[in-house]
Formats: C-alpha cells, sequence, structure tokens
C-alpha cells in the first residue's frame, strides 16, 4: 500500500521512474552551440567534483562501487580540480573519475551543449537542420549508410556508401584514428563517439552551409557546400538532456505472402507513442513488421513496456532494473484498447527487429526484451552495449552529470553493458552493399519471414 | 456544478471512520505518547476532518525536479469520498492522467499506454483515494498504529508511528514534537514496475479554509530531490465532465 499524506504521491515515484532515461547523447551540434564565456570559477568546480563523487558514492547501484575504493579515488582526483585553470581540466578530471566505474552512462554533458533554460517539451521553435544523412565507421572510415530522399545531402548527390573525409576543414581522420585502435566493446563504443563526431558537425541552423570533402563510391574525392535543412520529426526538450531529434518512418513492403509493415524510429521519445499505435494498427493486416532501431540511441526507457505491448499478449519481463535497494522490472504492457476506444489485440504476425552498433540502451532493452520473450527474431549488427537506465544531475558548474541509476539485465539474467545484443542473425553493414544501394540487413529480415510464410503455408 | 457526493457514500464512510475509532492502538514503548494521541491531535491541528463539509476538492500544484531539469504541472481532483482523477503535464513526455472511480483504478500515459490497476497497485489507490486513510490515518484499513520511536526528520524532532494496514503493509508517519503536525511519512510506492520505498518530507502547512495542509512534499528517489508545491486547494468546483473516464479506460472497463 503505497500511500502519503496526500492522495497522489505514488505520483512522484512514478514519475520519477518514467524519467529514466536511457540513451546517448544525440543530435545537438557542437557547431552552433557558443563557447563557453563564463569566467571560470573554482568554488563551483571543486562543488561540482565533490557532487559528483557523492551521488555516486550514494547511489551507485554496487554499494561496493564495484571494488574501487571511492575515498582514495577522491582524494587522487580531487586535488586536481582544486588546480585546474579551466573547465576543460575539470571535465577531464570528472571523465576520468567516471571512467574508473567501467560503466556506460556516466559521463559530463557540457553546459554549452544543453538547450536554453526554457523546459517545454517538444519544441518547433527550435531550428534544426542537418544533411538527412546516417553516418557508421566502417572498416575505419564514416561512411553514409542511409540517406533521406528529402534531405540536403541526397539532393546534392551524395550516395550510401560515400565516406566522409573532412567537415568544414575538420578532418575525419582525426576522430577515426582512435577508434581504429580499438576494439570489443571499447572500440564499440569508440566508433559510435566517432560517426557521432562528424554528424554532430552536420547538424545546425538550417539554411546555413557545410563544407564537406568526401569520396564517392568511385573513390574519387568530391567537394561540397551543402544547405542544411530543417531535419524531419520533432526535435524535443527533455530536462537536461540536450536536445533529441524524434522522427519516425513507415514503410508497406509487398511479399508475395502479403504486406510486411516497416516502422523506424530515431529515438525513444513519448511524442513517438501514438505515431507507433497508429503505425502498428495499420500494418495490423501484414503477415509481419519490422521495427527498425538501428541508429535509435535510446530515449525514455519506460516506453520500451508500452512498445512492447503492441506485440506481446502477456506481461512478459522484458528486463531488470537492479537498484541498490531495489529490484525493478520493465514488463510489456499488452495494448487491448486504441487511443480513441476502439478493441484490439497486439500484433501476432511475425515480428523482426532491425539493429546494429548505433542501436543503444532503450533500444537494447527493448531488442534483448524481445529476442528474450521469442518473440521477436533479431537482424543486423550486435548492439552498442551501452544498457544502464541513467537519470541526469545540473551540477553546481551548470554541467550535467549522466549517471546509472541502476544495473540492468535481461529477463534470463544477462548483463548489456558492455556486451550488447547479438543478433539472431548477424548482418554486418558493408560498404560494397551500401554501394549497391543494398539494405541486406532488411532483406535478411524479409527473407526469413518468407520462409516463415512458406512454411506454414506448406502442406 | 454538478452534485457528486451521494449521502449514500457520506454516510458509509462515516461508519468507517467510526469503526477505525475504535480500532487498536497498540501501547507504546515507554515514554512515548499514544499514536491515537498523535493521530488525534494531528487532525485537531490541521482540521483534517474538514473535507467532510465539501462535496470536491481541487489541488493545483507543480512537482520539480531541480537537479534533472524538469518541472511538471499537476491537478488532483477529488470528488468525496473517493473518486480521483489526477493530471501531471511533464514537458517532453506528455500528459499522464490516473485515477479511482471508486471501484476501478487506472492510468493513462505515454510511456505505458493505458492500464488498468490490479494487485498492489490498485490496493494501494484504493487507498490513496479514500480522505479517512490519506488526510487523518482514521481509516477502518488500519488496523493498529503504534508509536516505535522519537526520531529526527526533515529537521525536526517527531514521533514516528507505524500503520499495519488490512492488507499487511506497513508505513510510517512522524509527527512533530512540538506542534503535532505531521513532518514526514514512509512507505513503500507501488509502481508498474514493482514497489520503492520512499521517505516523503513535509512542511510549509497552509490553511485552506480551514484546513490545513503541508504545501511542500519533498522525496528522493535515485539521488535526486522531487518537491511538490502545492499552489492552490479549491473547494467545491469540480465538474462532473472533469471526472469523465479518458475513452481507452472506458472501452478496457467495457466487456467486448
Amino acid at each position: 500500500m503505497g500511500l502519503g499524506t496526500e492522495p497522489r504521491l505514488r505520483h512522484v515515484a512514478l514519475v520519477a521512474l518514467l524519467l529514466v532515461v536511457a540513451c546517448t547523447r544525440q543530435v545537438e551540434s557542437t557547431n552552433d552551440v557558443p563557447p563557453d564565456r563564463d569566467p571560470f570559477d573554482s568554488a563551483t568546480a571543486v562543488a561540482s567534483f565533490d557532487t559528483v563523487w557523492r551521488l555516486i558514492r550514494d547511489t551507485h547501484y554496487d554499494r561496493a562501487l564495484k571494488g574501487l575504493d571511492w575515498n582514495a579515488l577522491g582524494a587522487e582526483l580531487r586535488p586536481r580540480v582544486v588546480r585546474a585553470q579551466t573547465i576543460a581540466q575539470v571535465r577531464t578530471t570528472l571523465t576520468e573519475l567516471l571512467s574508473r566505474l567501467g560503466d556506460s552512462h556516466y559521463s559530463i554533458i557540457p553546459r554549452e551543449a544543453l538547450p536554453s533554460a526554457d523546459p517545454s517539451g517538444s519544441s518547433p521553435e527550435v531550428s534544426y537542420g542537418d544533411l538527412g544523412m546516417d553516418l557508421r565507421l566502417l572498416d575505419g572510415a564514416i561512411t553514409v549508410t542511409r540517406l533521406d530522399t528529402g534531405g540536403a545531402a541526397f539532393a546534392a548527390g551524395v550516395r550510401s556508401g560515400w565516406i566522409v573525409e573532412s567537415v568544414d576543414s575538420f578532418p575525419v581522420a582525426s576522430v577515426v584514428s582512435g577508434a581504429r585502435k580499438l576494439t570489443g566493446a571499447k572500440g564499440r563504443v569508440a566508433a559510435i563517439q566517432a560517426a557521432l563526431a562528424v554528424s554532430r558537425r552536420f547538424g545546425g541552423a538550417s539554411g546555413t552551409s557545410v563544407r564537406v570533402t568526401m569520396r564517392d563510391t568511385a573513390d574519387r574525392l568530391v567537394d561540397l557546400t551543402v544547405e542544411r535543412r530543417e531535419a524531419e520529426g520533432d526535435v524535443v526538450r527533455l530536462g537536461n538532456l540536450p536536445l533529441i531529434l524524434a522522427r519516425m518512418d513507415t514503410a508497406r513492403v509487398l511479399e508475395p505472402g502479403g504486406c510486411v509493415g516497416v516502422i523506424r524510429f530515431t529515438s525513444w521519445m513519448p511524442v513517438l507513442a501514438n505515431r507507433i499505435e497508429r503505425a502498428v494498427g495499420a500494418f495490423g493486416d501484414c503477415l509481419g513488421m519490422v521495427v527498425d532501431v538501428r541508429g535509435n540511441l535510446g530515449g525514455v526507457a519506460a516506453m520500451v513496456m508500452g512498445t512492447s505491448g503492441w506485440f506481446l499478449p502477456t506481461a512478459d519481463t522484458l528486463g531488470i532494473l537492479r537498484l541498490r535497494d531495489a529490484e525493478l522490472r520493465y514488463v510489456a504492457i499488452p495494448h487491448r484498447v486504441t487511443a480513441d476506444g476502439r478493441h484490439t489485440r497486439p500484433f501476432d504476425g511475425a515480428l523482426a527487429l532491425l539493429v546494429d552498433a548505433h542501436s543503444a540502451s532503450t533500444s537494447e532493452i527493448f531488442a534483448a526484451g524481445l529476442q528474450g520473450t521469442g518473440r521477436a527474431r533479431v537482424f543486423g549488427d550486435t548492439t552498442a552495449g551501452q544498457a544502464l537506465p541513467a537519470t541526469l544531475y545540473r551540477l553546481p558548474n551548470r554541467d550535467v552529470l549522466m549517471y546509472a541509476v541502476a544495473d540492468f539485465v535481461t529477463g534470463r539474467g544477462q548483463r548489456l553493458d558492455g556486451r550488447g545484443v547479438i543478433p539472431d542473425e548477424v548482418v554486418p553493414v558493408r560498404r560494397r552493399d551500401l554501394v549497391r544501394g543494398r539494405d541486406v540487413a532488411l532483406e535478411a529480415a524479409l527473407r526469413w519471414m518468407r520462409g516463415r510464410q512458406h512454411r506454414a503455408s506448406s502442406p | 456544478m454538478s452534485q457528486l457526493s451521494t449521502q449514500g457514500s457520506l454516510v458509509a464512510h462515516v461508519s468507517l471512520v467510526l469503526a477505525a475509532a475504535i480500532a487498536p492502538s497498540i501501547g507504546s514503548a515507554q515514554g512515548l505518547p499514544a499514536a491515537k494521541d498523535l493521530i488525534a491531535r494531528y487532525v485537531a491541528e490541521t482540521g483534517a476532518d474538514a473535507w467532510k463539509s465539501h462535496k470536491s476538492s481541487r489541488m493545483k500544484a507543480t512537482m520539480d525536479m531541480p537537479a534533472a531539469g524538469m518541472s511538471a504541472s499537476m491537478e488532483v481532483l477529488h470528488v468525496y469520498p473517493n473518486r480521483v482523477f489526477t493530471k501531471v503535464d511533464v514537458p517532453g513526455m506528455g500528459m499522464m492522467t490516473s485515477g479511482f472511480d471508486g471501484e476501478n483504478a487506472w492510468s493513462v500515459n505515454p510511456m505505458t499506454g493505458p492500464r488498468v490497476l490490479s494487485g498492489p497497485e490498485l490496493a494501494a489507490v484504493r487507498a490513496e483515494s479514500d480522505p479517512s486513510a490519506s488526510y487523518s490515518r482514521q481509516s477502518a484499513d488500519i488496523t493498529s498504529s503504534e508509536t516505535v520511536e522519537k526520531t529526527t526528520l526533515g529537521g525536526q524532532e517527531c514521533y514516528k508511528v507505524k500503520h499495519t494496514w488490512k492488507s499487511g503493509k506497513i508505513t510510517f508517519d512522524c509527527f512533530s514534537v512540538t506542534d503535532g503536525l505531521m513532518v514526514a511519512t514512509q512507505s513503500r510506492q507501488s509502481t508498474p514496475m514493482g514497489e520503492l520505498e520512499m521517505l516523503t518530507t513535509l512542511s510549509a502547512y497552509k490553511d485552506f479554509g480551514g484546513f490545513k495542509r503541508p504545501t511542500t512534499l519533498t522525496q528522493e528517489v535515485m539521488g535526486q530531490q522531487q518537491i511538490i508545491t502545492i499552489s492552490a486547494w479549491e473547494w467545491d468546483n469540480v465538474d462532473a465532465k472533469e471526472m469523465e473516464l479518458p475513452t481507452e479506460i472506458k472501452a478496457m472497463l467495457t466487456k467486448k
């Protein structure tokens, strides 16, 4: 019985849980962010270090702090902040403190990267432009893996498989070289960071231009000046998170046995919930659906409960949050009615999920949950392995600490952080396929559905 | 405005309150005031039974998580004795509503979709919706109350009272040594994801027409301080239409 002195205290707990984010930083453009001009303040820098140190000591899911001598670590690093002369030095020290934990979702978000202080949810007034293309680090090169056909890059002639060499004189090799040296989980994270670092340089106010040197499919150098176009989708403000782009696309693919609905969304933002519902409803007559979370770096983690409920008829456990003093579960919440009050039921046709190395956090919780229940077959590349539920804390120096509030394991007790979701069918992204315009992960999913359909219809 | 409270339910409620009055209040630890006396003082100090002379109330509040940069507006409509409709609008997340119609508890939010609650969540909402429990701790659902210690919570010396509920759950309140007001409450909060232990400190009591309520309620969840600040408490201005079930919930409660 959760009783408070006022009848709705339960909401406070619920909102706190629903606010838990599991995402990697997304659309903020460091290009457009004015450089930090605040005078350096040593006192707030030290106070920020102390806040981070204390918050982690008091809230880390592992009371033993993974065996670290936290007091000694504080004693080792705090003097550096006391001596620091610049905000960059402070951030470097804080990042080192956080990195000792060896987990994802511990990071310092610079105040310059944050939206202005007028939190108003979905923000149509925010002008966010980009070139409309997705990038990945493939074989040591930042490669275009997907283009919006209505986007600026496509209009300028850029095609899948092109390689980015420089952006506004910024040599891409400078961010790629470090990532190339790393392997395993660290290599995956470094590859994401490298691709995002380049992507951010393409972001900026719509109408502004960016100069880019690329290598086309024949490996010829191409110099382009491309005007950014307004990004499709909603730019969402969510507390102290940097701006997040929420966009959804759908497609109906016709197959011999019927249609397959493809639903792709770029982040787990509540503004998309109704659109996901409508898309699932629109494809309800199809033999299968493909949910594409490639490049989806996460968002509001609780959305996995409602979204999974469009595909699961029972309240299956999707994953477990292990807090210091409690254990909570993400469970599927099966949908029985639509938003307009019509009776319905979860989709029971074939379900495929597409993931890649940029499917992180909430996307991993979703994919692991549906894979673990046996409801979905997962195709693509191993995911990011960045799957801790986290929240945000504004520090005295106005930077924001993102910190994990729980460990996360799948319904079968498997930890995802540092490991990722391993697809049932591993389909790596290769440049030669991109050049030919092929989406091999989607092709594999459709092939599986055709086989499933064939088996079902065979006598 | 519509007539929203029936005489019959009020009579039933008074019966419950009377029943609660004779529920056992276990002997307190030596030297501590009896729980029943602490509760009686609290009820007298706050006018906790004032709701009985009203048909409905509307509480307006903000819910802030300053460290996370979140601020939500909140409104709780209560048609006595036990019909409740809550709206919380969180920028970037959308409108979250929930309620209790005297029988069914429900919630709708963009993260989980519509839900009709059952089990511990239903029990929690049922208890929260009962003003004799939430305002004055005089519910028949509380089988015993016992003063367990003198402690300090929310910066104030207070007597901690342990309540045992019919369901077997245990909750705690702490009543100020100085003025008898409740300064903290501790319970396990039921959520769709499970239960979380919560300590809420209460302060800044204000009088709303003879009904004194704390207007600042502070909790700490996962390292985050969350503050509810009540800005208004209005009586008898809830329209029946405002209490209507959301379309999805109506459909869920209708057999297909």
